[in-house]
């Protein structure tokens, strides 16, 4: 850091247990909002923020919550690296107030990187309403660092906290290790002195007891960074002579060890500042969870308010859904009557109007859904019930091959795949994490809807309820039965363990809910703006080239790809106007109305009268089941690649829908006729 | 005694964690460690997850791996759940346990 230049700069990492409201706090020190969740691991990317208090520009980077320095799940591991290989000036330690004890285990190893720090005692409100009572100057005394007592949602205590920060080097605080015993001390320093005599280490090991206490633990990953950044095998053979030494006369593993001396160390000051310790009286969240939770009402609870969080989601959307349809009929409209005074190029007027706005629009009419459905999941995140979710439906996830924390993503498909993917980063184990990945491309995500309102109300008229209810239904099987297929197939024995923590309830903050929620519209928002824009200004071309043909007809480049792949869709009934539409279904699901539409010429005869001559009811059911079934569209593609980052299971992904698809489509169209139906 | 055998609503103090690997470090990372008293909560019905209060924390675990810690049950120290409710749902959700409107 330079200190000689006239502002002084220092980085200080916010790091925390879970759900210790470190974000908040976060939150609260830069000014800078964002988003707040009560599932373990809700920060994955590092956010930065900055301030300036006297004089002092401070750099505020915002780690994932982690239990404990020896990573579980790739966000930890990011906390860990950053604390210990890149040594900022001071760590911020929120602390959750209620849940002291076991957050003190933390503290325990931040102590060890010999980096300042300040512990911020946070939710002292509940603390106080529970009628616990922490000495914080004791509490300070015994960990050697300062202590400040915070709300953040009320500010209470952020100014002393900052205060601290800045004067954390100028005052003077001896953190005090944990002592681990005669033995285990010994080998610490004989480890110690071991790395300090390899030079090549001399930079990484600015903690050297802390990495010497983790090599001892047999911490493979410190090992492997360890013994691979030194060329000397020796040292690793006489650490592990000193740690089997050691595990011998403990009569128990390094781990251990450390751990339950890491934990007595917590424990016995908890003992020492806290009164009244025991949580005998039923908290709020105790009775909150007595009723939700409850072994027979839980689910039904659980199941309703899924119910009316979708019902919420339609109802209310449908309103904002047609004035954006309204917006870009009118945009359209006004735009070809401007072109056309303005006697611009008919090419260009078709491409904003056929092209642009046509494909973009047709996109931007889901926005209310997502919005709303992302705004209800916040709401269940954010107030600690979907913890609870996970729990009641592990069980069955669980028969299913998945994981209880598959769920929410599963959920969130229903609005969009994209966002859904990105949530799966909440599951630790890759595997599990893989699984649900690649289930999630059929969870019916609400820009297929389109397709099949507007097949079934012109096939199915009387009943097109059913026939929706009938792809929920088939969407919801294939997801499980793809699931059970990809776990025997690929996954086998594989049993991912699920221990959660359930965060205690609180009501969300509004703010917190709205940011939420703008994210994740936005993510969609931008998709629209990028992949469907591309996408749609593509098949516009296709659909008007070569020059001079009418837009549309059978003379373009679009006709001629679609009778070119017409054999593949012959088994389920389809003509080369249902390839095309299918294969710009791979930009988005809605450009599979629009291609419809625009390929059957619609403009000239009615749309019903034109889509009988592409389907028959049996053709055009086998064509809803082939568009639900396959790729979702390019975002999803490309998010599943950023987030597997494996072109492999990328592939996989893509050609398992196709593969699907086509089996079911075909399947249903043979079977249908069989039986007579046409 | 294994924690996934114990009764909701009992106490137990934890001897050991069993096993290896990333899961036994997390369970010890979580607050499972030797001498800690954890109370049962309840348990999800058909195997479902159980839910633990283990230093002034909920967390909830599967009974695959309640199986590795090894504890002592604590026998007379009972919880919350066995004093009887008070408040709203109290007599509604003892009746609908229990058959009856009293404490069990």
């Amino acid at each position: 850091m330079e200190t000689s230049s006239p502002s002084q700069k220092i980085r200080v990492a916010v790091a925390g247990n879970p759900n210790s409201g470190k974000t908040s706090i976060f939150n609260a020190l830069t000014g800078m909002r964002q988003h707040v969740g009560n599932w373990p691991g809700v920060t994955v990317e590092k956010i930065v923020g900055h301030a300036v208090y006297d004089d002092i520009d401070i750099e505020f980077i915002d780690l994932p919550g982690t239990y404990s320095l020896s990573p579980y799940s790739p966000d930890e591991r990011v906390a860990r690296d950053f604390l210990l290989f890149e040594r900022p000036d001071a760590v911020c330690v929120v602390v959750d107030g209620t849940s002291l004890e076991r957050s003190l285990y933390l503290v325990a190893q931040i102590v060890e990187l010999n980096i300042p720090f300040v512990l911020a005692l946070n939710m002292i409100d509940i603390v106080e309403a529970r009628g616990m009572k922490i000495d914080t100057e004791k509490l300070s005394a015994l960990i050697g660092a300062p202590v400040v007592p915070t709300v953040a949602r009320s500010r209470r205590g952020i100014r002393e906290l900052v205060r601290e920060i800045i004067h954390i080097k100028d005052n003077e605080y001896y953190p005090v290790p944990v002592d681990y015993g005669k033995e285990t001390e010994r080998a610490i320093l004989n480890v110690v002195e071991k790395i300090s005599l390899a030079p090549q280490l001399a930079k990484k090991c600015h903690t050297g007891r802390f990495i010497s206490a983790m090599l001892l633990a047999g911490d493979p990953e410190i090992e492997g960074l360890i013994y691979g950044a030194s060329e000397n095998s020796e040292l690793e053979a006489e650490i592990a002579e000193l740690r089997m030494k050691l595990e011998a006369r403990e009569r128990t593993d390094g781990e251990t060890i450390l751990a339950n001396a890491r934990h007595g160390w917590a424990s016995g000051i908890f003992h020492e500042v806290v009164e009244h310790p025991t949580h005998d009286e039923p908290t709020v969240t105790d009775k909150i969870d007595d009723v939700l939770l409850h072994k027979f009402l839980g689910l039904p609870i659980f199941g309703v308010a899924m119910f009316l969080v979708f019902m919420a989601t339609f109802g209310l959307g449908r309103f904002p859904t047609v004035w954006i349809e309204a917006f870009f009929g009118w945009l359209g409209g006004s735009l070809d009557g401007l072109f056309a005074s303005l006697g611009a190029p008919e090419i260009l007027n078709s491409l904003v109007v056929n092209g642009i706005i046509e494909g973009v629009g047709g996109v931007l009419v889901f926005l209310p859904n997502i919005a709303i459905l992302f705004f209800f999941v916040a709401i269940l995140e954010d107030s600690g019930y979907m913890a609870r979710a996970a729990f009641l439906v592990d069980n069955i996830m669980h028969r299913m091959g998945l994981h209880g924390k598959s769920f929410i993503p599963i959920i969130l498909g229903f609005g969009c795949t994209v966002p859904a993917v990105m949530a799966t980063r909440t599951l630790e184990n890759r595997e599990d994490r893989l699984l649900t990945i690649l289930i999630l491309p059929f969870v019916l995500c609400s820009a297929r809807i389109p397709v099949f309102v507007l097949l079934s109300s012109i096939f199915f008229a009387r009943c097109a309820g059913i026939v929706m209810f009938s792809m929920y239904l088939l969407s919801i099987l294939v997801a499980i039965f793809t699931a059970k297929l990809l776990k025997t197939a690929i996954f086998p024995g594989l049993t991912t363990p699920f221990v959660m923590e359930l965060p205690p309830y609180h009501v969300p903050s509004l703010r917190g809910i709205l940011l939420h929620t703008w994210e994740r519209s936005w993510a969609f928002i931008r998709k629209a703006g990028t992949v469907i824009l591309v996408g749609s200004v593509i098949i516009w071309a296709l659909g008007s080239m070569p020059p001079g043909a009418e837009y549309a007809s059978e003379g373009t480049w679009a006709a001629s790809i679609g009778k070119f792949l017409e054999p593949l869709v012959k088994p389920f009934g389809s003509n080369w106007i249902g390839a095309v539409a299918l294969l710009f279904g791979f930009a988005a699901k809605e450009i599979v109305v629009s291609t419809l539409t625009v390929l059957a010429g619609a403009g000239d005869i009615a749309l019903g009268g034109a889509m009988r001559e592409i389907f028959t009811p049996l053709s055009a059911y086998a064509f809803m089941v082939f568009t639900l079934i396959y790729t979702p569209c390019i975002a999803t593609v490309a998010v599943i690649k950023k987030e597997t980052q494996s072109w492999k299971w990328t592939a996989v992904s893509v050609a398992l829908g196709l593969a699907l698809a086509w089996i079911l489509a075909t399947l249903v169209y043979t079977v249908g006729s069989v039986l007579g139906f046409s | 005694m294994r924690l996934d055998i114990i009764q909701d609503g009992e106490f137990a103090q934890v001897i050991d964690v069993c096993g290896q690997g990333p899961i036994r470090a997390r369970l010890m990372d979580m607050g499972f460690s030797r001498g800690t008293t954890v109370e049962v909560i309840r348990k999800a019905p058909m195997g479902g997850p159980i839910e633990v209060r283990v230093k002034g924390t909920l967390v909830s675990l599967r009974p695959q791996e309640a199986m590795m810690v090894e504890v002592a049950p604590i026998v007379r120290r009972r919880g919350y759940r066995h004093r009887g409710r008070r408040g709203f749902f109290r007599g509604f959700m003892n009746f609908f346990e229990n058959g009856t409107d009293g404490d069990k």
